[in-house]
Formats: C-alpha cells, sequence, structure tokens
C-alpha cells in the first residue's frame, strides 16, 4: 500500500498545485494575532487516576510502575 | 429542562441506540456510567443549563475513562485518563454523556467511511454516506440517539455531516471554544462544535462550551456570551451576501432548494447582496497542502511507546496517504513549493472572506456541492472526495465561524444552507438558522 500511495502521492500534490497559481503576500502560519502566550504560575494538581490510567494505556510497565518503551525499530 | 426525568430521558436514549444503532453504527462505546449521571441530575446533584440534556462526544474528544480511539486501531484501546476542557464544561452543567460517537479515522475523510469500526449509515437517507468526519455525531443526532453532540470541524467536519443528515451544526470562530483534550487533525484549523436537531440546543451548548481557558494557548479572551438567550428570528435589515461563484460549482439540484431558502430569508425582511469570491476553488489545494503538513507533524506522537500501536502499522489507506503526503512536502525539496505557496493563498482566501464580509452581515450558500454518494461506491482518486470540502474549507482557513441548517430535500436527501459571518459573529448565524426554523 506504501509503494502505491507513493506513486498516487506526486500526482496528487502536482494535481492541487496546478489549481494554484502564484501569489505575492505574506504567509498565514497560525491565527496569532489574539494568541494568549502568559498564564499564572499555579501548584500543579495531581490526579492519581490520571497516572493509572495512563499505566493501563502503556504497552508495557514495569514492577515498580514505570513505563518501559525501547527504541523503535524504524530509528535502529 | 426543569421537570424533566433524566434517568427516564437517558434510559429511553440508550434502548433506542441498542435497539437501532446496529443499523446506523454512529456509536463506538457506551458510557456505562450514563445512567448513575442521570440519577445525579435527578437528585440535584448536578445542576446547571445542560441538566438532563444526554450528550454524545466525538471519538477525538477526551472524556475520562471512555477511549478516544480517533476510530483507529493505533488508538483502540486508548483510555482519556482527562476531561477535555468542553467534556468539563458540559459536566459542570448537568450534561449526561451517552457515549463516543463514530467518525473517519483521525477526522481524516468527508464521507464517515473510514473508521476502522465500520462506516456509518445515514438515518435521513439510509444507503447513502452521512458526512464526515463528524459522522457518528450527525447521525446519533438525525437518529434520534441524544439530544445534541459534539464533533470537530477542521475543513467542514461538523457542516458537512449536518448537511448530508438533515441536523443544524455550528464550526465556532477559532479560538472561541477551546481545543485542550481535542486529538488534533491539523491544529491551526480545528475548531470543537455542536450538533443538534434545533438552533436553541445547538446556542446553549455553544455558550456553555465557549470561552477563555489558560491552558490552551489559542483561545480568544472574549466576554462569554449567552446565545439562546439572544436567538431572534426577526432577521429584517440583516444583509445576506450570495456569491455568484457557489453556482458554478455547485449540482443545479443543490442550488434550487438554496434559493428557495434565500427566497424565505428576503420574504423575512432580510437584503440579499452580490458579493464576489474570485478565489473560491483554491481553497480546497491551500487546505490540503496545509492538513498533510500539519498532520504529519501531529502524529508523530503515535510511536506505539507510550499508548496505543504505531500509527503507519496499523492506519488506513487515507490517514497513511495524508501522512506520507505531509512527510514529503516537509522534505526540504519540497518546500516553498508546496507549503510555503499554500500558507500565502491562506492569507489571500483570509483576506478576500474578511473582505466580502465587510458589507454583510453573513453570507449564505450551499455546505457541499454535491449530494452524498450510496455506501460501498469506490471513490479511487482521492481528489473526487476531497471535493466534498469545497465549500466549507474556506471558513477554516479564514478561521470564522458557520453554521448549517436544513434547506431542503433532493429525492429525499437532506440539503443543508451554510451560513458564515465575521469573527465572532455566531449570534447573527443562529439568529438566521432560527429565522429558517421558525418560517
Amino acid at each position: 500500500m506504501v509503494e502505491e500511495i507513493e506513486r498516487e502521492a506526486e500526482k496528487v500534490l502536482r494535481e492541487l498545485s496546478q489549481v494554484l497559481g502564484e501569489v505575492d503576500l505574506e504567509e498565514t502560519y497560525y491565527v496569532v494575532e489574539e494568541i494568549n502566550v502568559t498564564r499564572n504560575d499555579e501548584n500543579p494538581d495531581l490526579d492519581n487516576e490520571f497516572i493509572e490510567i495512563s499505566k493501563k494505556n502503556a504497552p508495557r510497565v514495569d514492577e515498580e510502575g514505570y513505563f518501559i518503551t525501547e527504541v523503535g525499530r524504524w530509528v535502529e | 429542562m426543569g421537570g424533566i426525568n433524566a434517568v427516564q430521558r437517558t434510559s429511553t436514549y440508550l434502548e433506542k441506540v441498542e435497539e437501532k444503532d446496529p443499523e446506523i453504527n454512529s456509536f463506538i462505546e457506551i458510557n456505562p456510567k450514563a445512567i448513575k449521571e442521570a440519577k445525579q441530575v435527578d437528585e440535584g446533584k448536578r445542576k446547571g443549563r445542560l441538566a438532563g440534556l444526554v450528550v454524545g462526544v466525538k471519538s477525538n474528544i477526551n472524556v475520562k475513562g471512555l477511549r478516544a480511539t480517533c476510530a483507529s486501531k493505533t488508538l483502540e484501546n486508548y483510555i482519556s485518563p482527562y476531561d477535555a476542557t468542553v467534556i468539563e464544561r458540559v459536566k459542570a452543567e448537568g450534561g449526561v454523556i451517552i457515549g463516543m460517537t463514530n467518525m473517519d479515522e483521525f477526522a481524516c475523510g468527508s464521507s464517515g467511511e473510514t473508521s476502522y469500526f465500520g462506516e456509518t449509515n445515514n438515518p435521513a437517507a439510509l444507503g447513502r454516506i452521512p458526512g464526515g468526519s463528524s459522522s457518528g455525531s450527525a447521525a446519533a443526532v438525525a437518529a434520534g440517539f441524544c439530544d445534541v453532540a459534539l464533533g470537530s470541524d477542521t475543513g467542514g467536519s461538523i457542516r458537512n455531516p449536518s448537511s448530508h443528515c438533515g441536523v443544524v451544526g455550528l464550526k465556532p470562530t477559532y479560538g472561541l471554544v477551546p481545543r485542550y483534550g481535542l486529538i488534533d487533525l491539523a491544529m491551526s484549523l480545528d475548531q470543537i462544535g455542536p450538533i443538534s436537531r434545533d438552533v436553541y440546543t445547538l446556542a446553549l451548548m455553544l455558550e456553555v462550551i465557549a470561552g477563555y481557558n489558560p491552558k490552551e494557548a489559542t483561545t480568544l479572551k472574549v466576554s462569554k456570551k449567552e446565545y439562546s438567550k439572544h436567538l431572534n428570528s426577526d432577521i429584517s435589515g440583516y444583509k445576506i451576501g450570495v456569491a455568484k461563484e457557489f453556482e458554478k460549482v455547485t449540482d443545479p439540484r443543490i442550488m434550487k432548494i438554496i434559493k428557495k431558502s434565500l427566497k424565505v430569508l428576503e420574504s423575512r425582511g432580510a437584503e440579499i447582496k452580490e458579493i464576489f469570491l474570485p478565489n473560491l476553488e483554491k481553497g480546497l489545494p491551500t487546505y490540503y497542502l496545509c492538513v498533510f503538513v500539519e498532520f504529519f507533524s501531529a502524529t508523530r506522537k503515535f510511536d506505539g511507546r507510550r499508548y496505543g500501536y504505531r500509527i503507519e502499522e496499523v492506519c488506513g489507506k487515507e490517514v497513511l496517504r495524508r501522512i506520507l503526503l505531509g512527510k514529503y512536502i516537509s522534505q526540504k525539496e519540497y518546500s516553498g513549493k508546496y507549503y510555503k505557496r499554500a500558507l500565502q493563498f491562506r492569507s489571500l482566501i483570509k483576506e478576500e472572506l474578511l473582505k466580502a464580509l465587510e458589507g454583510v452581515d453573513v453570507i449564505v450558500g450551499p455546505t457541499v456541492p454535491k449530494l452524498p454518494h450510496k455506501l460501498g461506491t469506490e471513490i479511487e482518486d482521492p481528489l473526487v472526495m476531497y471535493g466534498y470540502d469545497l465549500l466549507t474549507v474556506p471558513a477554516n482557513l479564514a478561521g470564522i465561524p458557520a453554521g448549517v441548517i436544513k434547506s431542503g430535500e433532493v429525492g429525499g436527501v437532506p440539503v443543508g444552507l451554510q451560513i458564515q459571518a465575521k469573527p465572532l459573529d455566531e449570534q447573527k448565524i443562529l439568529n438566521v438558522m432560527f429565522a429558517l426554523e421558525n418560517s
């Protein structure tokens, strides 16, 4: 399936970009005009249930409750 | 909701879901605590504006203790460890969450067919697609499985299924509703919004979920509005913009229905004005080129280490296509050629829409340019499927609000009217919808 999609990819991109011509404008990266970048410092609220559920979601957890992660095959 | 027995109401909905949802497939998971939550409402332990209202939630919004699957095998067993801001607000106002609704996988779709949990049927036109990606939310509302549902809209995902299923839906102004707890498709475009059967409930849910949240950097610091209290069907004097360009790209059978609704609005005292949107058709490629890149970035956390499976190993074809396209565009040799140009066109479309809105109160037109296809129809070319989004993506690119209400039917298939307005002008959209509802 990956090869098939890769073959299609250039065609999709070519057709999409063909509809667009050229335009001389600044890019809109994000709706940043009203962005809120500050927040009050507060003590974090620790929800034990959050930790318990997150452990259940983890593919592997050791006896002490630590997540076991591994280096993915794709970066080895 | 005074006098309403929440347990009875919830039980009735649950029985209906059990009996009829196997045909519709609008829910992925039912909340086992729904009756308990309803009981708390009846006992007066949970009060508020939504007390006793039964709410469906799209499966990409976190509800603590329920699965947020994004309708993908990637997250099929992922249990939400916290509530999204919108869910905290719904719960605080006494809403009873009935369950998590079906959707296109990771919101990548406009038909409701790409879910790992199976396609959703259209209760208003059985055998046809319900639209997407909030397919389950719209279908559940249309089928009468809940009072109101939450969906998310990145390029039309609330409005498209609302149109196909004949219900009302609204995509709010970007930043009005916090996205905290929404699993993103494209973070610069995503917005959470309501879907319901009537405009009052839609307005009520919007006022509950809207408002600033310091946890979310893009929420707007605007004062809370009581949309439901200010609903007014008197739209005399409203200037309504209509673009010729809508007609060029839309099925004539749909346009005929839309024109009838425009006559209705005119008869209620609104003035129709012609507006120009010459770059309307450029919205679609602009949108998709942005989405591919943002979606690729958003999916890098699904590496199978802390939860779920590695996305590329288990996802469906459309999700994989978008990941790979995003990856290609993100590669050095492509930068400037596609993404930068898309961002420039995003500026152009935003400017064009805002300029068109300067002279009118709202822009009215069709929601989807074509009728929903029959379930099971083979659509090999992704660009044909993307075509469903042509008229809805501009609102996301510009960050403006847009609502949908049923305008009529073509051969028994609902057709939705889309109403767009200036940023934070949701009240005007709701008033136009209210006027149509009362006509």
